[in-house]
């Protein structure tokens, strides 16, 4: 019998098991797909968000709970965080006559700063002319969102959380004081069921009664090999074309790449991430008229798919000990952490127990492009295939690759957790092959998905 | 530190070749490759199409990995010259630096290969070097790509090896087709089906870490036409 058992490993369910590790409980997660992070949150922007409107929605509160937790998560679980800022910028007379308002009205909630358009040229050399004005909010962020989720994985894993890969939950039944969970991997039984399963959370709602619809709300950018294009997120005022997303923006990647979007397209299908032209040449309609110039060199599109059910998240309790955790589109990334702390709280006034353990076990992750020369001559020392690079465009070893392809053959989540093979395909064969000997298979993201026969 | 003349960065058919000139005028001069000795041409021969082509370069390659030591490490910093290696880091005082270090093909989405990301779309860099090394990329193949002899040698390569091939000309928007893998492609108007997509639009200089050094073979050419590789190498070579 699991004390607590979460149906998803997305950035949600990863980190309400990181919270629920720290206690001595029983807990299971159950993924379909080969490894963590895969789905909505490897499709996201990695935008920290500075703020959500409404405020006063659930999101809204989330939001800035997750945007003030975000250093200590970062210090404590390992993954690179770093505020970069959310510029917003004014191009019109009216929206310039606005900031002085909305710089007070914002000044409320969060920390913001009233920018020039000399202050703002000097931050980014490459924004227009026409540019007269802005805000400027220091608390957004970036970072890599499923190596902030494979952090969380790992700290859960190593304080005893017990993860189920490709292993779909199929059917829950309810018990008088459990859950039984009838998954492609056999039966489980938990007191406590949390359903984080993102784009299929309504599936999973369903199984015990409760109606929820989720609807699919593609979002697709373009990432551009240029670091150092723009320097912050940058979005243009006013800021709501559509009541249901930001509107995306000229972002950055956590190494500095321009990435610009994402939008809003509704579609049919929750696994459509197709990324079509009509879509590319809007983004750079829309995010070019607010630079001089283009970002150089294209190097990927990708497109992520939102789980919406409504306006805001929903997060409740429709059974005894069965907690939704659902419709968690934008910003989800940045109340995450605050997600998590509430279900903890959800679960102890539910009657789940929490002692807190005596000790909890901090992972350490290593990546050769972040150390001096010293430690990484140290680092070979100890073991050789640090000092064997595979990608040299972010400087990974065959060390740090394998440590990745242990847990999951997934070519996508090495990938995306090491970083090895981001920014050209120079090293993908090299990877491949590597993966296919050490594993003896490897998969793009899922089961049906080999990239060797 | 260690001082030298020279430092070599890339052991394929334009580092190898230079390295031998310079140790013969008598240069003190080191090659470092972060996979191993004969590059491209070394991984490439294991194919047979690619091997008969090429024979020459082939030849030559393995006649110079016998001669010249190759030391495997890569080499994170130019000056002075940082070499990471299984042994730990190196560190070497060069009077000049070759960078040798190849080009690499343009990204799918640069050529305008739009729809879902699925498994099965490669460039035919690492369709190559995937192949080359007996792993099965698929059975039915789709090359996309501009015309280019490399492109022909790739698909009786890939029909020699049993895959059934198909080619398209590069015009205009790829369109992908497949929920888990590549299941077909669209490219103007036409449908084609396969579980595989090769494209290819030409080749860029590869050197990621922007090391400072002068520029000789592929990383100045970015091709697979190894005569031309070879004659820029000789016009690097006349003027030392």
């Amino acid at each position: 019998m699991y004390d607590v058992a979460i149906v998803g490993a997305g950035v949600t369910g990863c980190f309400i098991a990181k919270e629920l590790s720290k206690y001595d409980l029983r807990v299971i997660v159950f993924e379909k797909k080969m490894a963590m992070g895969l789905d909505q949150t490897k499709g996201c922007s990695g935008i920290i968000h500075a703020f959500q409107l409404p405020f006063r929605s659930l999101k809204g509160k989330l939001c800035l709970e997750g945007n003030a937790m975000m250093d200590e998560e970062s210090r404590e679980l390992g993954f690179a965080f770093k505020r970069v800022g959310l510029l917003l910028i004014a191009t019109n007379p009216i929206t310039k006559l606005a900031l002085p308002f909305l710089k007070w009205w914002f000044s409320k909630y969060v920390a913001v700063k009233e920018v020039t358009k000399e202050e703002i040229l000097r931050m980014e050399p490459n924004i227009t002319e026409k540019v007269r004005g802005g805000l400027f909010f220091p608390s957004g962020g970036v970072v890599n969102p499923v190596e902030m989720t494979y952090t969380a994985y790992r700290f859960a894993k190593e304080n005893g959380v017990e993860f189920r890969f490709n292993c779909k939950v199929k059917d829950i039944k309810r018990r008088p004081n459990s859950f039984i969970l009838k998954t492609v991997c056999g039966e489980y039984e938990s007191k406590y069921v949390i359903n984080c399963a993102g784009l299929y959370a309504d599936e999973i709602a369903r199984m015990i009664g409760y109606d929820l619809t989720i609807t699919p709300g593609k979002g697709s950018h373009i990432v551009f090999n240029e670091r150092g294009f723009s320097n912050h997120i940058i979005a243009a005022l006013p800021l709501k074309p559509d009541r249901r997303t930001k509107g995306g923006g000229a972002l950055i990647s956590i190494d500095g790449k321009a990435i610009w979007g994402p939008n809003l397209v509704d579609v049919e299908n929750k696994e459509d991430t197709s990324v079509k032209r009509e879509e590319i040449e809007g983004l750079k309609e829309k995010f070019g008229k607010l630079f001089k110039r283009l970002p150089k060199d294209v190097i990927a599109y990708y497109a992520g798919v939102r789980s919406i059910a409504g306006r805001d998240f929903v997060i409740n309790q429709p059974v005894r000990n069965f907690i939704n955790v659902a419709g968690i589109q934008s910003p989800g990334l940045t109340a995450a952490p605050a997600i998590a702390k509430r279900v903890v709280r959800m679960l102890a006034a539910s009657g789940l127990e929490l002692r807190r353990k005596e000790k909890i076990v901090k992972p350490k992750f290593t990546r050769i492009r972040e150390l001096s020369e010293e430690d990484i001559e140290k680092l070979v020392d100890q073991n050789p295939d640090y000092g064997k690079i595979v990608c040299l465009c972010n400087l990974v070893s065959r060390a740090e690759i394998l440590e990745v392809a242990r847990d999951f053959p997934s070519f996508d989540a090495v990938k995306h957790i090491t970083r090895a093979g981001m920014d050209c395909n120079k090293c993908h064969a090299d990877i491949i092959v590597l993966m296919q000997r050490e594993r003896n298979k490897v998969v793009k993201d899922s089961a049906g998905s080999e990239l060797i026969w | 530190m260690v001082a030298v003349d020279y430092v070599v960065i890339g052991a394929g058919y334009a580092g190898l070749k230079c390295a031998e000139i310079l140790m013969d005028k008598g240069f003190k001069t080191m090659v470092f490759d972060m996979r191993e000795s004969g590059g491209e041409i070394g991984v490439f021969s294991k194919l047979s199409d690619f091997s008969s082509k090429y024979e020459k370069y082939i030849e030559e390659v393995e006649e110079l990995k016998k001669d010249i030591p190759v030391d495997i490490g890569t080499v994170i910093k130019s000056k002075p010259v940082i070499v990471n290696s299984g042994n730990g880091l190196k560190r070497f005082e060069a009077k000049k630096v070759l960078l040798c270090t190849g080009a690499t093909d343009v990204a799918p989405a640069k050529l305008n290969v739009l729809g879902k990301r699925v498994a099965g779309i490669y460039t035919l860099e690492t369709a190559l070097r995937l192949i080359s090394e007996n792993s099965k990329i698929g059975s039915k193949v789709l090359i996309a790509a501009k015309e280019d002899r490399i492109v022909e040698l790739a698909e009786s390569q890939f029909y020699r090896l049993g895959y059934e091939v198909e080619l398209s000309e590069l015009r205009g928007d790829i369109s992908v087709i497949g929920k888990e893998r590549v299941e077909g492609v669209e490219i103007g108007g036409e449908t084609y089906t396969c579980d595989a997509l090769v494209v290819y639009g030409g080749r860029n200089p590869f050197n990621p870490l922007k090391l400072r050094g002068t520029p000789v073979g592929n990383i100045v050419t970015c091709t697979y036409d190894y005569s031309k590789v070879e004659e820029n190498v000789k016009n690097f070579l006349s003027k030392i």
